[in-house]
């Protein structure tokens, strides 16, 4: 054993630096919340450019505070799928009453079974059952034939295309929710998958509960104005380089209040409403448009008539022209067709615009009147991809606004900023004091081993903390829960081994053959107990809903730090104790 | 040092009758309390809402249940917690249709106003975080979300959105966190208050929590039982299932005696002492199985007991030493991990002496009753042999049902 000294003690150290690297970035600080809030404030941008070379080489991974200990807002939101799966199957009524009529079959009665995903469908006494499926619903593949009742066919969805469903409602939920959270502009959002029909979101440094379930839980609205093409365009901006100069740059940023300017003094009567377009890149927003503050933002002069709404939308997906050309097909439903056509007929070469929540998405330019209740809606700028993304967005903020899955909120929970700093105060101070009080007892109770046991532990839990890092973890309350259990299971699988060096040391042994016995023979009962509460830990994780898996995760990690301080560290240390063959082991 | 003298030899074993029976009361006690008075569920489990708010001046818990009567709430839904001059409270509610049945009154009688009498015909409540009530409504009336928003104006957070149902709209309402923290930004407006924290569980939420809470532990009991059994033997495995489930019982129970609150962080701190207790346990079956490869010729009842009273050292140390951790997490841990804490520690100390008492006999029990198990079963079942029959290493000693008839000395 001897020999290997050198070896096993370098592998101690290169450990060590290892997690010293790991644990850089979380300890420098890095992007600090508060600081990235008060940084955004002075608008001071210098720091980014200040980036020294060693800090390049820091990982890119970090240990991060969790909600408990920082503050902030833990929402679980209920995707109604049932609905989702429901409204998908009235959706294709319409288009496949318009299939049948294309085939030349004129449907007595088609309609959805109340609360089922079937649909029911009346033909005619002169059509076969064999020629209307072969000719239409061999194009609605998503439904199996189920029988006939009553003189009525039940056509019933695969479980297949039910799954799909599903799976499409829950990304467009979670991609709503986070174009939402971007929004308002919280920063480090997570917006996961919880379970089948579950999506969790966290939102760091938030407070105001109500403020945050109106804005995630209540389902979007979505608008149809007409553009004012006759508004004096010159008036608009104007009034826009007045409020520019006499506005402060904090009021200038307030829609609301630029809002009021813009009425005041572009005299915009109540005929019409001032909306916004915004975009992250002026590109977006066809090269004209307002620099206000973290994004820019383009003023549109509508009628204020609301003429559709979302409710008025059948659906809406991405498809291509006949130029190839990405575009949004839109269906509305019958009432909306009738509405749509009588507008586009009156507005021929005017623009329509598309408001969801009340920001302007997209104000395409009406070609021709449109009276089949289905609209082509091509993409202004960009190229291909700009345009393919632009209507995949804008088809999905359609589709949302036609209500795809209805969003309810679970469960919230607000960890306010003051409960998590004095969470965090009583949390280090408990762990500082309990670890304290282990330290003491182990070298009251083993002398020198028990100075060996101590640095075990340091190290222990300085691998817990600089795993965490690694796997980009999220320390929560419970998680330092999990840390001081980790200590518990550490200093135990010392005193395992130690007791048994007692033993073997009563038998007669001379020191370094005990240590030597007494690890070989600790080891199983070591093993097993670290194996059977990694058992619980594993269960734990999976049932894992925030705060218990961040323990389950402290947990595991522990075990893991533990067999290898224990097992290694500890033993090369104690083999160092012991390594003349004269040395005396005191317990 | 050490704490036991060298030759420290207790009677375990021979004791075990009397262990035995103050284990089984005191299990029995628990599971009828647990049944019978039912513990303080918290709204993780129950759904419900609970907000905590701490005022920076002197403020008398009946001006807080003052400013909440208008929305039917009991007096003991607000309890001051902490130090009085804390000035800090919690307002629980567990049932979160309190209020919306007032609500939805208005919204009926509104649109019976609108559409006539014998318009709704299914009105569904669905109080979550959110409230909203799904309305069926006579067939053939065409109705306008528009003119229904209208019509519900005056009623404070009513939204009448579209659902995917024929003839059935939905109308959203203020949920009843949110009415609580308005209705006390209202009340103590200008005052200096902060809302520490707000927890809202809707009852499928909390439904879903409870039922995969107990998967979580039977799954882990599952899992551990043929754990032990691959690496032991199937005699070791009852016993150390029996042991925590003692453990569980016994800290749900004094949980259950002094009304502490069972949430989610209590099934995680249940799990933590199942795994405690096992620890402890799979010590002593360690050495057990260890002591039975090398003492072939020991009676069973004597040998367990040499190897409880070998591991005790190490038990009195480690139990000694978590109990050192975690009382410091209990003492200064702050509120929100204190009962945490103290189920640990009930656990601890329950682990630690289930594992002495009702893990460790239950292996003599445990071996009596193999052999009739065999007999009943393999006549039964020709040709099936049990894997644990062939493996375990006890039978390899002979004359051992004698040995546990008359072992007790």
């Amino acid at each position: 054993m001897s020999g290997s000294w050198w070896v096993r003690l370098s592998t101690i150290l290169f450990t060590l630096l290892l997690s010293v690297w790991l644990l850089a970035a979380s300890l420098m600080g890095g992007p600090d919340l508060a600081a990235v809030a008060n940084d955004m404030q002075s608008g001071d941008v210098v720091e980014e450019v200040e980036q020294t070379w060693w800090e390049g080489l820091l990982p890119s991974t970090r240990l991060n505070l969790g909600l408990d200990l920082q503050g902030g807002i833990d929402l679980t939101l209920d995707v109604d799928l049932d609905e989702a799966v429901l409204s998908a199957v009235a959706r294709d009524v319409l288009p496949l009453k318009g299939t049948s009529e294309d085939e030349g079959i004129i449907i007595s009665d088609i309609r959805r079974e109340r609360g089922m995903p079937v649909l029911l469908v009346t033909l005619p006494a002169e059509t076969e059952l064999s020629d209307f499926r072969s000719a239409v619903m061999s194009k609605y593949r998503d439904y199996t034939y189920e029988g006939v009742d009553d003189g009525v066919h039940r056509f019933a969805l695969t479980d297949s295309a039910r799954g799909d469903i599903e799976t499409g409602a829950i990304e467009q939920a979670v991609e709503m929710l986070r174009s939402r959270v971007d929004e308002t502009g919280v920063k480090e959002p997570q917006i996961v998958r919880k379970g089948d029909s579950r999506i969790n979101v966290q939102l760091p440094g938030v407070s105001d509960a109500s403020q945050a379930v109106d804005v995630l839980g209540t389902t979007a609205l979505l608008e149809f104005f007409m553009v004012d093409e006759d508004f004096q365009a010159a008036a608009l901006d104007a009034a826009i380089e007045s409020a520019q100069t006499e506005m402060s740059p904090e009021e200038f940023v307030n829609d609301e209040l630029l809002n009021y300017w813009l009425q005041d003094n572009a005299k915009i009567g109540p005929k019409n409403v001032v909306m916004w377009q915004y975009a992250q890149e002026l590109s977006e927003l066809g090269g004209a448009g307002l620099d206000r503050g973290d994004r820019f933002a383009k003023p549109y002069i509508l009628h204020s008539e609301v003429i559709l709404t979302g409710d008025d939308v059948n659906d809406a997906q991405t498809s291509f022209d006949q130029r190839n050309q990405p575009v949004v097909s839109l269906e509305f439903k019958p009432q909306g067709s009738k509405v749509f056509a009588r507008v586009t007929t009156e507005y021929v070469d005017k623009r329509f615009a598309i408001v969801l929540d009340g920001e302007l998405q997209s104000a395409p330019v009406i070609n021709e009147p449109i009276t089949g209740g289905r609209a082509q809606i091509s993409m202004g700028t960009g190229g291909f991809e700009q345009k393919q993304a632009d209507s995949q967005k804008l088809s999905l903020v359609l589709r949302t606004g036609a209500l795809p899955a209805p969003i309810t909120v679970g469960e919230v929970r607000v960890v306010g900023a003051s409960l998590g700093e004095d969470a965090i105060t009583a949390g280090s101070e408990a762990v500082v004091i309990g670890g304290l009080l282990v330290v003491v007892f182990m070298l009251f109770y083993y002398r020198k081993p028990g100075v060996v046991a101590t640095v075990g532990l340091s190290l222990n839990v300085f691998f817990v903390l600089a795993l965490l890092a690694l796997f980009d973890a999220t320390l929560t309350l419970p998680g330092i829960a999990g840390i001081a259990l980790t200590v518990g299971m550490a200093v135990d699988a010392n005193i395992i081994i130690y007791e048994r060096i007692r033993e073997e040391l009563k038998l007669g042994r001379n020191p370094r053959k005990a240590v030597e016995a007494g690890y070989a023979h600790a080891l199983s009962a070591v093993l097993d107990a670290n194996i059977t509460t990694g058992i619980a830990g594993v269960v734990l994780y999976s049932y894992g809903t925030g705060p218990i898996k961040g323990f389950a995760v402290t947990l595991l990690i522990g075990i893991l730090t533990t067999l290898f301080t224990a097992i290694f560290v500890s033993r090369t240390l104690m083999d160092f104790l012991v390594r003349k063959s004269t040395a005396r082991l005191a317990f | 040092m050490n704490f036991l003298k060298p030759k420290t030899s207790i009677n375990f074993i021979g004791k075990r009758k009397i262990f035995g029976s103050v284990s089984a009361l005191l299990v029995l006690l628990s599971i009828v309390l647990t049944v019978v008075v039912q513990p303080n569920w918290g709204i993780d489990f129950t759904g419900g809402t609970e907000i905590t708010i701490k005022f920076d001046e002197d403020i008398d818990i009946g001006e807080v249940r003052n400013s909440l009567t208008t929305l039917g709430l009991g007096d003991d839904a607000v309890q001051q917690i902490n130090a009085e001059a804390d000035n800090e409270y919690s307002i629980r509610v567990r049932d979160t249709t309190v209020g919306a049945e007032e609500v939805e009154v208005e919204v009926f009688s509104a649109l019976s106003d609108l559409y006539g009498a014998d318009f709704v015909v299914n009105p569904r409540l669905d109080a979550q975080v959110t409230t909203r009530i799904i309305i069926e409504h006579k067939p053939g009336v065409a109705v306008n979300m528009e003119t229904v928003g209208e019509a519900l104006k005056g009623i404070e957070g009513a939204k009448a959105k579209p659902y995917s149902e024929e003839n059935t709209f939905q109308v959203e309402l203020t949920g009843l966190s949110m009415k609580i923290q308005a209705n006390i930004e209202q009340a103590f407006d200008g005052r200096q208050f902060k809302v520490r924290s707000l927890d809202s569980v809707g009852p499928k939420v909390g439904g879903d929590l409870r039922n995969q809470g107990l998967l979580a532990m039977g799954a882990t009991l599952g899992l551990i039982l043929l754990y032990i059994a691959f690496r032991f033997d199937v005699v070791f495995a009852p016993g150390a299932i029996l042991a925590l489930l003692h453990d569980v019982a016994l800290t749900l129970g004094l949980f259950t005696v002094l009304q502490l609150e069972v949430n989610l962080s209590m099934i995680g701190a249940l799990l933590t002492i199942i795994g405690y207790s096992l620890n402890d346990t799979i010590v002593v079956y360690d050495r057990i199985r260890e002591n039975m490869r090398r003492y072939r010729r020991t009676e069973t009842p004597k040998l367990i007991n040499d190897s409880l009273n070998e591991t005790l050292g190490r038990t009195l140390a480690t139990s000694i030493t978590t109990l050192l951790g975690i009382g410091a997490l209990l003492v200064l841990g702050g509120p929100v991990i204190r009962n945490f804490a103290l189920a640990m520690c009930v656990g601890i100390v329950v682990g630690t002496y289930s594992s002495i008492v009702v893990a460790t006999p239950s292996i003599l029990i445990m071996e009596k009753v193999k052999p009739v198990l065999v007999k009943w079963l393999t006549p039964a079942t020709p040709g099936v042999v049990f894997e644990g029959q062939e493996s375990a290493t006890v039978d390899d000693e002979p004359a051992k049902d004698e040995v546990a008839e008359d072992g007790q000395a």
